[in-house]
């Protein structure tokens, strides 16, 4: 069975590309008997998607004041 | 300085500066950074306003402007950054022991919640932005690339000059640092 360490690599990696078919098996085989990277690879996938959508939900405006500054700065 | 684009793009500042300066501060989360990102994207445009001419859309013209000037900053800090050594962002003793297995402080723990209700919550973003910004300079540029812009795995190593072996490794830890984190503020809080 492959360690701890390597299965939360394999389960990161997972979520950007598909694994070929025998670490697919390794990992799967890894997350039936190990509840800690089955949390782990739970959570990973929502700091994804929290982090894909990072612009909508963290909004930030510059102030009036540094909007005029920064514009005239531009047109000097 | 082309006296006669100053109209247009004091308009173009005036409806895009806010969505830039979005854009800028979820990567490279420092206001003042953002803030000059914004002002050189309007310096450049207004450089060469001449040659756009709203030949594409201006938020599609001036959100390229602006990613080039991250993507050199990026590279700027990755090169102070290599100054020093990759060795701290490729050792994992603070979560496995030498067997590859989970050091009993490391271990994640249940968060109990579903996971739709997380990500609607402002403040789990506002965790994880904290969280960023405790990551180091290289760890996070390598996650926010990977993450807000779809970049692929080869354009980013090109990028930060460093090997995909590195890369994933790299972004290993960062996730196991951004898990443990946010694990720390949000579960117990």
């Amino acid at each position: 069975m492959i360690s701890c360490k390597d299965a939360t690599e394999l389960a990161m990696k997972s979520a950007y590309r598909k694994p070929g078919a025998y670490d697919r098996l390794r990992l799967r085989f890894h997350m039936l008997l190990c509840k800690f990277c089955k949390l782990f690879q739970k959570q990973n996938t929502i700091i994804d998607d929290a982090a894909s959508r990072l612009d909508e939900f963290a909004p930030k405006q510059m102030t009036e004041d540094s909007k005029k500054r920064i514009l005239k700065k531009v047109l000097d | 300085m082309e006296k006669k684009y100053h109209a247009e793009i004091t308009s173009l500042f005036q409806e895009y500066a806010d969505y830039l300066f979005n854009y800028a501060i979820t990567r490279v989360n420092d206001q003042e950074t953002a803030e000059d990102l914004v002002q050189e994207t309007f310096i450049s445009a207004l450089k060469n306003y001449g040659s756009f001419q709203n030949k594409s859309k201006a938020s599609t013209w001036l959100t390229a402007i602006l990613k080039n000037k991250i993507i050199d900053l990026y590279r700027k800090k990755v090169r102070e950054y290599r100054q020093e050594s990759l060795d701290d962002l490729t050792r994992f003793e603070d979560f496995f022991d030498e067997k590859g297995h989970w050091k009993k402080d490391a271990l994640p723990s249940d968060w109990k919640v579903s996971t739709d209700r997380l990500v609607e919550q402002k403040e789990f973003y506002d965790i994880l932005q904290l969280c960023l910004t405790r990551l180091s300079e290289l760890q996070r540029i390598a996650f926010v690339m990977k993450h807000m812009d779809d970049a692929r795995t080869e354009e980013i190593c090109k990028e930060l000059d460093i090997t995909a072996s590195n890369y994933w490794v790299i972004v290993h830890r960062a996730k196991l640092q951004l898990r443990q984190c946010i694990e720390k503020h949000w579960i117990n809080a």
